[in-house]
């Protein structure tokens, strides 16, 4: 559990980071824009990734309140994975009961994932295509994107495994009812992930600030 | 970084050709294609620098140009792009516009030969069996199987634009709705359509001229003010109310021999007036039946009657005529008319009344008995008949005109269910 | 069953000659009246059938 009241200095500017999530996590500055890697109070590392300055349309920022299934929830982080096809934003949203999940955005439509990193068996994606099943927890998923990141930048504060700078392959799936959606990535042949989530419609985060948005 | 929750108009040239290129949402695009030159910027890593993606100039204008907002089903959507498309190998090219809104995400706006649909990607995966594939327990029939690829484009592009790509599209239909599959070896995408009439993508984006309608669309509807389902329910109810009309009134019908006789005619009795006994007409305004019943042969016999009011001295006139010929031509055997006649008068008040019946036969036939018979209130089924002759007419119009339709909407696909 | 309200603006001619023909065919039940019956009787003050036929 974290208290409100931790805070540490950046250790490049000393502005005050207010800590949101358990250690080890990373930061971005927003003052300094230089990242970090934090195991404790005491020990925090520079994570030496400088990012291009970025403009960009997006109805989220860091800092957002929401509610989503009666829970209030806060954005504090921000990743932004460009892969092959497409540009996903994903957003670490704080609950107030301390869990967290992860908010997508690609093209426009929205998805609630799990925070929890499955393991997944290698083999099991082994020689897929777009189109072909793959089961997990006794449900048929449908493989509908295969891709490979190319670009990475976060900011806020993530937890220090969410920090991905690499090339990774990343297979999107769809569940055959169409209920649940699935991201598999492939890290390297040991290193292989399953999220699972689900589309949700914006207008089920409650966030404060799209309420007034002239394109509702 | 810095994000910006309002759609704003940024500027940028062409490094290439020097053109203006207008984008809408920053670095949410992946790419972005000048509309002079065609040449493809990436944008998704905050530089604007020319990818190697080569694209052909665009051979049309679009209808609808980048940037234009306009509202379709009420929401409202920025326009981000324009691809004209081309099924691989033919001719058929088709226009394909991006819109955007920031609440409900990307929809794809498509227009060939002035038929407009607007498709929506979707998370279900519909189950394909043969030729039909099946989403939401709703069956969509198989249209078309081809590959497409970009014939030229313009505008951004919030994934990565690939214009060698040619995915194999599957189109299923289901009027005035399409799902179509999209697939390549990393990539299916399904989304589904729905037909929009040219006036209200003119009307939704305050377009001066959308191009007129050729031909039957792909998912245009019959007739787009009610829905054939509809006009089935209520045609299964009318057809209920009929039958029940006509239980009804066969259980209503008294069917009363008020009078039966039988008259013998014979060389003194031809052309001679019958009087009947006085007999009751009940149930108030009704209609009767007179019907004569002969064992002619070959011949005819003729009985006028006459139906008299006691009362009131009105008259009801019926002509009754049996004629039969039986015979052999060339050994086929053949027969003509019958022995019986029948006729009714409708609306006959209640009262007392009798009959004066004249009977007439040919000098050649010999005696011969006819049998009369009065009934009241008999139930009259050629009036249903007509009810439902009359009220089957527009539907038997609209159906034929249907399937006409169907069979030009088919026109165009291999897999016609009209074809032999 | 849903009932869309434009459904029926539409098909509303329809529905009212279905309605005035039902409404005809009751009436046309309840008096005994045959819509094929002309010429099948003739209904007037004086009989009309005295002549001889053939």
């Amino acid at each position: 559990m974290v208290s409100v009241t931790s805070k540490i200095d950046c250790p490049s500017c000393k502005s005050i980071i207010y800590q949101k999530i358990d250690f080890p996590f990373a930061f971005r500055c927003s003052k300094c824009n230089n990242s970090f890697e934090v195991f404790s109070s005491e020990k925090i590392n520079d994570l030496g990734i400088k990012y291009n300055s970025l403009n960009f349309f997006s109805l989220l920022k860091i800092g957002d309140l929401g509610r989503y299934q009666n829970k209030s929830f806060e954005i504090i982080g921000y990743v932004r994975s460009v892969n092959s096809y497409y540009i996903s934003n994903e957003w670490m949203i704080l609950f107030s009961d301390e869990t967290k999940k992860w908010l997508v955005e690609v093209q426009g439509s929205y998805y609630i994932f799990d925070n929890d990193n499955k393991k997944f068996i290698t083999e099991n994606v082994k020689f897929k295509k777009a189109e072909s099943k793959i089961k997990f927890n006794d449900k048929n998923f449908v493989i509908n994107c295969i891709s490979k990141q190319i670009e990475f930048l976060f900011e806020g504060q993530i937890e220090l495994n969410s920090v991905n700078p690499t090339q990774f392959f990343i297979f999107d799936m769809l569940s055959e009812l169409g209920d649940e959606i699935a991201t598999i990535t492939i890290f390297d042949k040991e290193n292989v992930e399953i999220n699972l989530g689900k589309k949700v419609n914006i207008n089920e985060l409650n966030l404060e600030n799209i309420n007034n948005n002239n394109w509702l | 970084m810095s994000t910006f929750s309002e759609i704003k108009k940024e500027i940028k040239n062409c490094s290439e050709c020097n053109a203006v290129i207008e984008t809408y949402l920053g670095s949410s695009s992946y790419n972005v294609i000048c509309p002079k030159c065609s040449c493809v910027y990436n944008y998704y890593d905050g530089w604007f620098i020319k990818s190697f993606k080569k694209l052909k100039p665009l051979k049309e204008k679009p209808i609808i140009d980048i940037g234009t907002i306009g509202v379709i089903d009420k929401i409202k959507y920025i326009t981000l792009s324009f691809v004209l498309k081309k099924e691989s190998g033919t001719d058929y090219s088709w226009h394909e516009y991006t819109l955007f809104n920031p609440i409900y995400g990307l929809a794809y706006l498509t227009m060939y030969n002035g038929h407009w649909m607007l498709l929506k990607e979707i998370t279900e995966i519909p189950n394909v069996e043969g030729r039909s594939a099946y989403l939401n327990n709703e069956r969509f029939e198989l249209y078309s199987r081809y590959r497409s690829k970009v014939d030229g484009a313009v505008g951004e592009f919030l994934f990565n634009f690939s214009p060698d790509e040619k995915p194999q599209i599957e189109e299923f239909i289901l009027p005035p709705y399409i799902i179509t599959s999209e697939k390549t070896e990393d990539n299916l995408v399904w989304l589904k359509g729905e037909y929009y009439a040219p006036n209200q993508i003119k009307n939704g984006f305050n377009l001066v001229d959308v191009p007129d309608r050729i031909g039957v669309g792909q998912i245009q509807p019959y007739v787009a003010k009610f829905k054939t389902k509809f006009f089935k329910q209520v045609l299964i109810l009318l057809a209920l109310i009929w039958g029940t009309m006509q239980v009804v009134f066969d259980g209503l019908a008294k069917e009363e021999v008020v009078f039966k006789n039988y008259i013998n005619v014979n060389d003194s009795t031809t052309g001679k007036d019958y009087y009947t006994n006085s007999f009751e007409l009940k149930h108030g305004t009704k209609n009767v039946e007179i019907t004569m019943v002969t064992s002619v042969f070959n011949s005819w016999i003729y009985a006028g009657a006459t139906l008299v009011n006691e009362k009131t001295g009105d008259v009801y006139d019926f002509e009754l005529e049996a004629e039969y010929y039986h015979g052999y031509t060339d050994g086929e055997s053949w027969s003509e008319g019958t022995n019986w006649s029948s006729k009714v008068a409708s609306s006959v008040p209640e009262g007392t009344y009798y009959l004066i019946i004249r009977p007439e036969k040919p000098t050649s036939l010999n005696n011969m008995s006819i049998g009369i018979t009065l009934t009241r209130d008999v139930f009259i089924s050629s009036n249903g008949l007509i009810l439902l002759i009359l009220m089957a007419i527009f539907p038997a119009y609209y159906f034929y005109k249907q399937r006409k339709f169907e069979e030009n909407r088919w026109y165009n696909s291999n897999y016609s269910p009209y074809e032999d | 069953m849903k009932i869309d309200l434009e459904d029926i603006k539409a098909l509303k001619y329809y529905l009212i000659f279905c309605l005035i023909l039902i409404l005809i065919y009751i009436y046309s039940m309840i008096v005994g009246w045959r819509f094929l019956s002309f010429n099948e009787s003739s209904h007037s003050r004086e009989r009309t059938n005295t002549h001889y036929h053939k």
